[in-house]
């Protein structure tokens, strides 16, 4: 299977090729629910992880909110 | 209205930038702004912008002042405690040119917009994910300007939403909608006082020059204190944000997603 490479939070993993956002994220057991993710210093929302493909050498940032003041 | 002699001189060192000037001063003595929240983030800004000679504030906030804020609120000192945070910090700064209005409320759904209505831009100095939510909806459907900043631990964000000016950013819904998870807050996670005022500060500088009319929009900023990182990462409207895209926007969305979303 062909697979590329990824940076996630500074971390180069391997995945398939056509491998959704949302399916990476699983496939790394990261909760879904608690986090915002960057892709190229971009926010990618959140209602298009499932549509949006890592393209190769993508640099994918996630975090949690921070809500206080 | 020009201003007087007293006051080119108070804020001589402001008026001297050329991106304030005398017109930016005048700028920032006509406005008015709102103030969410008076705590760590809140009392810094109050502060900073009455100072700053910016026309009237809105102080929200239902809380009292309590020992375990003081680290972080120099506003308050322990005789404080007990009383209105709102109520204090008005009675402090009410004394300069700034008028300061306090609402010793929790601003909800139910009165946000009340609350919102007359300011010209709305700081969200909350401690809690569903205030700043209630925050969100308001300065969306009133279409205000609205800074957001947030701190704990060694993390902060900063950003700010302009629906009117910069719609394709969309609105803290679609970075952060409400079903998210969040578990921390001040009350239950550890944070050092200069940590909250570096995020205050910033949100602080950030209001003013968007008073002024000067670029603050687009970025989502990062700031991790541990390590002294600033990151800065632009946002993007979620064209399906149950807040910020329903039907009166959805010609707008259309159009940014036709030349936005097709080149990736
Ligand atoms: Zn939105």
């Amino acid at each position: 299977m062909n697979e590329i490479s990824i940076s996630l939070n500074g971390q180069l993993i391997q995945v398939p090729v056509s491998t959704s956002l949302e399916a990476m994220l699983e496939a790394q057991a990261v909760a879904l629910d608690s986090i915002a993710l960057v892709r190229g210093g971009e926010v990618v929302p959140k209602s298009t992880w499932s549509e949006v493909e890592c393209q190769a050498d993508d640099v994918i940032e996630i975090f949690g909110v921070v809500a206080g003041g | 209205m020009a201003l007087d002699d007293k006051a080119f001189i108070q804020y001589s060192r402001q008026i001297m930038l050329p991106e304030v000037g005398e017109q930016g001063q005048q700028k920032l003595m006509q406005a008015s702004v709102a103030i969410v929240g008076v705590g760590g983030l809140g009392q810094l800004c109050a502060q900073y912008l009455s100072a700053a000679g910016v026309g009237r504030l809105t102080l929200i906030d239902d809380d009292r002042v309590e020992l375990s804020n003081l680290p972080r609120q120099m506003l308050f000192g322990q005789a404080d405690c007990g009383q209105y945070k709102a109520s204090v910090a008005a009675g402090r700064l009410k004394t300069g040119d700034c008028q300061v209005r306090e609402k010793r409320v929790r601003l909800d759904d139910s009165n946000a917009q009340a609350l919102l209505f007359n300011a010209d831009l709305v700081l969200d100095c909350s401690d809690n994910f569903a205030t700043r939510h209630s925050v969100n909806r308001a300065c969306v459907a009133l279409k205000k300007r609205h800074v957001v900043a947030s701190a704990a631990q060694f993390s902060g964000q900063l950003m700010a939403f302009d629906l009117n000016e910069a719609p394709q950013l969309g609105c803290y819904h679609c970075l952060f909608p409400q079903e998210l998870k969040v578990s921390e807050s001040c009350s239950t996670i550890g944070v050092l006082g200069p940590m909250v005022g570096c995020m205050a500060s910033m949100q602080s500088l950030l209001a003013i020059k968007l008073l002024l009319g000067l670029p603050g929009l687009g970025l989502l900023n990062r700031f991790d204190g541990l390590t002294g990182e600033m990151q800065r990462l632009k946002l993007r409207r979620d064209p399906d944000c149950a807040v910020c895209s329903a039907k009166e926007t959805a010609v707008e969305v259309a159009q940014e997603t036709a030349s936005g979303d097709k080149n990736e």
